[in-house]
């Protein structure tokens, strides 16, 4: 074993998926194309509209360029004298549907103005910048102002927001937000809010906001996002940074989705002339791009371009001896090497790299390679491509499972469609004129409609209107999901109303297992990295029809089955039947966690053997703890855990 | 008188390290026109006192082919990281306008490829005789010649121009349209139509000839798409062969000789396996296999 043997490889992760990710920079790769992204800024700050298309091979640097992007935005605002914001920075990876494109930029948009430096959030800091203006002063002076007024002059401050408000026209409910936000009141409901979650009709009423009864959940984020653009936009410039545009494309074919993108992005755009957009694409899409977007929209996302070349054989070896001069662990071993600038790998690395064109995230998979190789002695094939999968699938599960909220259930279901439609073998259709998320059509046509608002009155009215559309014309099945963990009240009489309607007209209702929307989000991810570029076995690049192969293949597997299962509910000919106990005891359980049977029994009015039985029934939601006395558990979200731990 | 005994002179053994020849190689292929006398300075300290087995190595590199390098005298060497010659040519093919003396061709070297420029005065006498630059006539009031990539058409028909405006003064007084003139000089240039990328390829015989015919098409034809473009900083391989109409292995071979001579710059597809087979068909492949989807100009090209 060597002293090598236990350091941390310098080469790995080279795939960079966020803009906010640290990584190890060498600013001389792409200067130009930085350049051009920093003249956009300046472009945007002096009012004038700019966008930029960056093209790049798959793994050229794309979105580390947009890393570099943001750290220099971050370390000029730090390391200026007045310490304050210049630019809103919005990192946004299309790994969406191209149905929810603007709710998909709005809670994007909302995560990065709610990320805090210095103790203020993005919001708060360009809420102060205009507070600098608006007064005459300077920026600093705002942001003064603002930690001030905060604490001695609330009503002033609320006086200023809400002059803002007026003069830039924004809509009552986000201004109501922008105060809670500002005086870091209710921030998490709030931020939910206003990054598009629905919320039961009591936080609503905290927050003082009205119900959310837009019918086009679309319309709504856009509405939101503009106006936020514009509230940005009054005194700072404000970046958009679109990535992986190519995973929107349900198929390699498809330019709908390019299209949708275009029509976006150009909107917003005209949201605003301190707005700047900045799309990556892959080189691989320049036809493709240019035959799906609408001339006008290009004229305003892509008024330049730049491309990433690949590196020079001089960059190639800087690039390496960045990666190994900011290991720490490597430090004194290489200082022992005075002579070998790449230490501990061989002199001849660069040589013996296959043929051009190089480009980073390959060179550094084989430094990689190399230096696993100087750590045991021996070359270390890449693993088969399933087995890399397998364990993307596994490592990305594991993360969903941790993370995965019941609002994100909706963006879950409409992204996973196409795998849904594959796993179930049949044909996705989107764009439903009867208004369903999507349909497949298979052996039968199933339509889907997710029904997930938290508000009950909002939840009413949408359950109506499925209600007005069913039976459906087209003969297809509909099915409602909706998230376990988010039952509907006993109180909630007139949604429980039309679920019974929709129940006796053959309407399916399905409630997805954590295990499932897990499993779907992260194989959902893994395809749109693939399609976009980003999925790397080892450098090499792995298209989305080796994944959709590697899929076919689990089929009966385990690491499928939650899927599976998914997939069979939402097709199956069963009438799925809504039961109302189940409901009450997962409400019930939702509030107080655990019960005593007895005690659970008279809150739900039936009998301890009836709720006992339901209990039993209701795996997902239920762990019953056998007595005296018998308690019941809840466990919504956590059933594996669960199973594992029994 | 007897002194202190002299100690003996005695030589340390000299042990060139192992790694001696690497070293060269790298310095060589790292530095921009490294003349042979400059090659210890250039060496990383501990491998300065091996300076002669250095440039030993060095010489060898040479003579196998191994560095690229220039000759200026019969001892003098120097060394580049790349070919000089094809180097100059990329350069002068990418910045070089109009017609330039050699001051200037060797000026405008040194600012696009510092080091290089101790090649031209040489380079240039090959190249005339190879066709690869053509001498053009003096500008007046200086003897100074002066070359370019295209040859002087116009000098090379001065008699023929001249004759040519003698019979138009006699056509024109008999009503002779100009298209009528150029019809019958075509005819007896053996081409009934305007000459097209493709069908100067067909007419052309000789083969030199033909490659440098199609790849001004191809320039000509990349520059005009780039300025209906002038956002757009990567422009589509397939709009430009649709513009074309040349040959595949022509178009792909001109588009690659130019990616190597750093005029232009090619993108490739990461997945063109996937992609129909007549739609890679419209890609540029390398011979490695690998399909290019994008090309660019390079920065002043």
């Amino acid at each position: 074993m060597t002293e090598l043997a236990s350091l941390p490889n310098p080469f790995r992760n080279h795939v960079v998926l966020d803009a906010w990710q640290d990584t190890v920079d060498l600013t001389e790769i792409h200067a130009d194309a930085f350049e051009a992204c920093k003249a956009g800024i300046d472009s945007a700050t002096r009012g004038i509209p700019d966008s930029l298309l960056i093209y790049g091979a798959a793994g050229a640097g794309k979105t580390h360029l947009l890393g570099r992007l943001q750290r220099h935005l971050s370390e000029t605002a730090r390391s200026a004298p007045d310490s304050v914001l210049r630019c809103v920075f919005s990192f946004v990876r299309l790994q969406t549907s191209p149905q929810l494109l603007w709710q998909h930029v709005r809670r994007r948009l909302v995560a990065d103005l709610m990320r805090r430096e210095q103790g203020l959030t993005q919001l708060q800091r360009l809420v102060a910048h205009q507070l600098g203006i608006v007064g005459g002063a300077s920026a600093r002076a705002g942001l003064l102002k603002l930690r001030v007024l905060r604490r001695e002059d609330r009503r002033a401050l609320l006086q200023h927001l809400r002059e803002l408000g007026s003069k830039l026209d924004l809509p009552r409910n986000v201004c109501t937000v922008l105060e809670h936000l500002v005086f870091d009141e209710n921030e998490r409901d709030a931020s939910a809010w206003l990054a598009g979650e629905s919320l039961p009709v009591d936080v609503l009423g905290q927050l003082g906001l009205g119900e959310d009864q837009d019918e086009d959940r679309e319309d709504a984020a856009r509405i939101v996002v503009t106006a936020l653009c514009r509230l940005a936009g009054e005194t700072l410039p404000i970046v958009f940074c679109f990535d992986q545009v190519e995973s929107l494309q349900r198929t390699a074919t498809d330019e709908e989705a390019l299209f949708r993108f275009g029509r976006m992005a150009a909107d917003l755009n005209d949201a605003d002339p301190n707005v700047f957009i900045i799309t990556c694409l892959q080189a691989a899409f320049v036809d493709q791009f240019r035959r799906a977007v609408r001339q006008a929209d290009q004229e305003r996302i892509a008024r330049r371009s730049v491309v990433l070349n690949p590196l020079t054989q001089a960059q190639v070896e800087k690039l390496v001896r960045a990666r190994l001069e900011a290991s720490h662990e490597l430090q004194a071993l290489r200082a022992q090497h005075p002579t070998e600038p790449l230490y501990p790998l061989d002199p001849s690395f660069i040589r013996s790299l296959p043929s051009e064109p190089w480009v980073p995230r390959r060179v550094l998979a084989l430094a990689a390679r190399a230096f696993e190789e100087r750590q045991s002695g021996r070359a270390q094939p890449p693993p088969p491509v399933e087995q890399f999968l397998g364990r993307e699938l596994n490592v990305r599960q594991a993360e969903a499972r941790a993370e995965l909220h019941p609002a994100d259930t909706e963006r879950i279901l409409v992204r996973g469609a196409e795998l849904i439609a594959e796993i179930g073998g049949g044909e996705l259709i989107e764009n439903d004129s009867e208004k369903a998320d999507f349909v497949i059509a298979g052996d039968r046509r199933t339509a889907v409609s997710v029904r997930n608002e938290v508000d009950g009155r909002s939840l009413v009215a949408r359950l109506a209107d499925l209600v007005k559309h069913t039976p459906r014309k087209d003969g297809a099945k509909l099915v409602v999901v909706r998230d376990a963990r988010l039952p509907i009240p006993k109180k909630a009489v007139k949604s429980r109303e039309h679920l019974s309607v929709l129940q006796k007209r053959g309407v399916g209702f399905v409630e997805p297992t954590v295990e499932a929307l897990a499993a779907l989000d992260a194989l959902a991810g893994i395809l749109g990295d693939a399609k976009s570029g980003d999925l790397a076995n080892e450098g090499s690049p792995l298209d989305a029809g080796k994944v959709i192969a590697w899929l076919k293949s689990l089929r009966g597997s385990v690491e499928l089955e939650p899927v599976e299962e998914l997939a069979e509910a939402l097709f199956s000919e069963r009438e799925q039947e809504i039961d109302t106990v189940e409901q009450d005891l997962v409400e019930l359980l939702g509030r107080v966690h655990v019960a005593e049977l007895e005690a659970a029994a008279l809150e739900l009015k039936r009998s301890p053997e009836e709720v006992l039985k339901v209990a039993h029934k209701a795996t997902a939601h239920c762990l019953v703890l056998e007595g005296p006395p018998t308690l019941l558990l809840d466990v919504s979200g956590v059933v594996s855990e669960t199973e594992v731990a029994s | 008188m007897t002194g202190k005994p002299r100690a003996r002179k005695t030589s340390k053994p000299r042990v060139v390290p192992e790694d001696l020849q690497q070293v060269v190689l790298q310095t060589l292929q790292g530095a921009s026109a490294l003349k042979l006398g400059d090659l210890k300075k250039s060496l990383p300290v501990p491998y300065q006192p091996f300076a002669k087995e250095a440039q030993a190595i060095a010489r060898e590199l040479a003579e196998r082919g191994s560095v690229p390098y220039f000759r200026p005298t019969k001892t003098q060497l120097v060394f580049f990281p790349e070919d000089p010659s094809a180097r100059i040519e990329a350069v002068l093919r990418s910045h070089l306008k109009e017609p330039a003396t050699e001051k200037e061709l060797t000026e405008l070297v040194a600012d696009h490829a510092p080091g290089f420029q101790v090649v031209v005065k040489p380079w240039l006498a090959s190249a005339v005789k190879q066709r690869r630059i053509h001498e053009h006539a003096a500008l007046k009031g200086s003897r100074a010649k002066r070359y370019y990539i295209e040859p002087d058409l116009r000098a090379a028909l001065k008699s023929v121009l001249t004759a040519l405006q003698k019979a138009l003064a006699k056509t024109d007084a008999l009503g002779i349209s100009r298209e009528q003139v150029a019809k019958v000089l075509l005819d007896e240039l053996g081409s009934s139509t305007w000459p097209t990328s493709a069908s100067t390829a067909k007419a052309a015989t000789n083969g030199e000839s033909l490659d440098r015919s199609s790849r001004s098409s191809f320039v000509a034809e990349l520059g005009a798409l780039a300025s209906e473009n002038p956002q757009q900083a990567m422009l589509s391989v397939t709009e430009l062969r649709r513009r074309l109409l040349l040959d595949k292995r022509e178009f792909d071979a001109i588009a690659l000789d130019l990616a190597r001579e750093g005029a232009i710059s090619l993108h490739h597809h990461d997945n063109a396996a996937s992609m129909p087979e007549h739609e890679r068909m419209q890609l540029i492949q390398d011979a490695h296999g690998r399909d290019y989807v994008g090309i660019s100009l390079t920065r002043g090209a």
